[in-house]
């Protein structure tokens, strides 16, 4: 897992693009989950096409993390806590904090 | 071992009946430390059942059982502070640092923290322990059969991703235990168990050793069950002074134990058996969660 520091290096990095006031859920890498198990989450979680699944599994895996979905709060803290409940490591961000 | 494959009765994997019980105390292991009830070991294992909560892990064997957790969201009782909401208790994140990654804070900013967990740690908590439990069923509920080499697994399709939420979670514990924190650190696991000549050397040093002053047979089994219960003991790091190896720590010990160089090679050799049966674990537990979402990526389709 990564330190605190890096942590948020990468916040800054993944939300550079997202609105001050866009809430988004991030996945990051870990050394236990399957690359094959975080592109299954995705797909069958989010409903996103296969393609797209294993190209956030791949941001995550490569560059630590990715933002897997953007919307209000209340929505955000419910795909993480699914991501929680699938055993992946996801945290709630709003504009880069 | 045969991972799941797709039937048309939906997805198999076999075990052999060491292989079950091996899971089945992990699972039991993995639930008590979510505060599950205590379930019951396969027969004949002197790892008999005792309530585990996250807060008394090194419990010695010999106290015989504890009060249950019960049912109560939280085994740690951890009610340290009320939030400004009266009706509700604040959450601390949990001691136990495998526990923790199951339930991580959800963000940086620590009342954003602090305020998911207390909204959805009680539900998480409980939906990773039903699962856990399910399994524990199911592989309990296996038909024993003496003359069968192995036993048959069946999930159906609407029960794997279940089922790959919990190997992850059990998963996620044990490599908290093994001291698992980088890509590098799996990849070495792998590299150290794949090691025949070590692991055979060491069998028979422990072979030696168990023959010299241990009339009790100690299965593999048991030193994983201690492990999953026992924090850190069996991280590579975790030898240097006094590892915590669960209430029978001395197996090897006997006469050897008056001399300090016998009896630190004796904890030496402890400690790589625990941690070769706790990384064996997690290695099958791997391949069996890679060849079960192999099986449900091909029917989920593009």
């Amino acid at each position: 897992m990564q330190g605190q520091t890096e942590l948020e290096q990468d916040v800054s990095a993944a939300e550079e693009t997202l609105p001050d006031d866009a809430w988004a859920t991030v996945v990051w890498n870990d050394p236990v989950n399957l690359m094959s198990y975080v592109a299954y989450v995705f797909q069958s979680y989010f409903g996103y096409p296969r393609e797209r699944a294993e190209r956030l599994m791949r941001q995550v895996h490569e560059g630590g993390s990715a933002v897997v979905s953007t919307g209000n709060r209340e929505t955000m803290e419910v795909d993480v806590q699914a991501m929680h409940s699938y055993g992946l490591w996801a945290t709630l961000t709003q504009g880069g904090r | 071992m045969h991972g799941f494959e797709r039937t048309s009765a939906g997805y198999v994997a076999r075990l052999d009946p060491f292989e079950r019980d091996v899971l089945v105390q992990v699972v039991a292991d993995v639930a008590e430390l979510l505060g599950d009830r205590p379930l019951a070991r396969p027969a004949g294992s002197r790892y008999g059942p005792s309530a585990r909560g996250e807060d008394d892990v090194q419990t010695s064997p010999g106290d015989g059982p504890h009060p249950s957790p019960g049912d109560g969201p939280r085994p740690d009782g951890a009610d340290a502070w009320t939030s400004l909401d009266p009706h509700r208790d604040a959450l601390e994140p949990p001691d136990d640092t495998g526990v923790r990654r199951l339930f991580p804070d959800a963000s940086k900013d620590l009342s954003i923290a602090a305020e998911f967990r207390r909204l959805t740690e009680d539900e998480l908590r409980r939906t990773k322990r039903d699962r856990l439990h399910s399994l524990w069923e199911s592989l309990i509920r296996l038909p024993f059969d003496p003359d069968a080499a192995e036993l048959e697994f069946v999930v159906g399709p609407e029960q794997a991703s279940d089922l790959a939420a919990t190997l992850t979670d059990i998963r996620l514990i044990l490599a908290d235990r093994l001291g698992l924190e980088t890509d590098e650190d799996v990849n070495l696991l792998y590299d150290e168990l794949a090691d025949a000549d070590t692991l055979a050397e060491l069998d028979s040093e422990l072979d030696q050793k168990f023959a010299a002053s241990a009339p009790a047979e100690r299965g593999a089994a048991e030193d994983v069950a201690d492990e999953v219960a026992t924090k850190d003991a069996a991280a590579s790091d975790g030898g240097s002074t006094e590892p915590a190896l669960g209430g029978d720590a001395t197996p090897l010990g006997g006469e050897d134990l008056d001399d300090p160089d016998q009896s630190e090679r004796a904890l030496e050799l402890e400690i790589r058996a625990v941690r070769a049966s706790l990384g064996t674990v997690y290695i099958a537990l791997t391949w069996m969660q890679e060849s079960l979402v192999e099986v449900m990526t091909a029917d989920l389709g593009d």
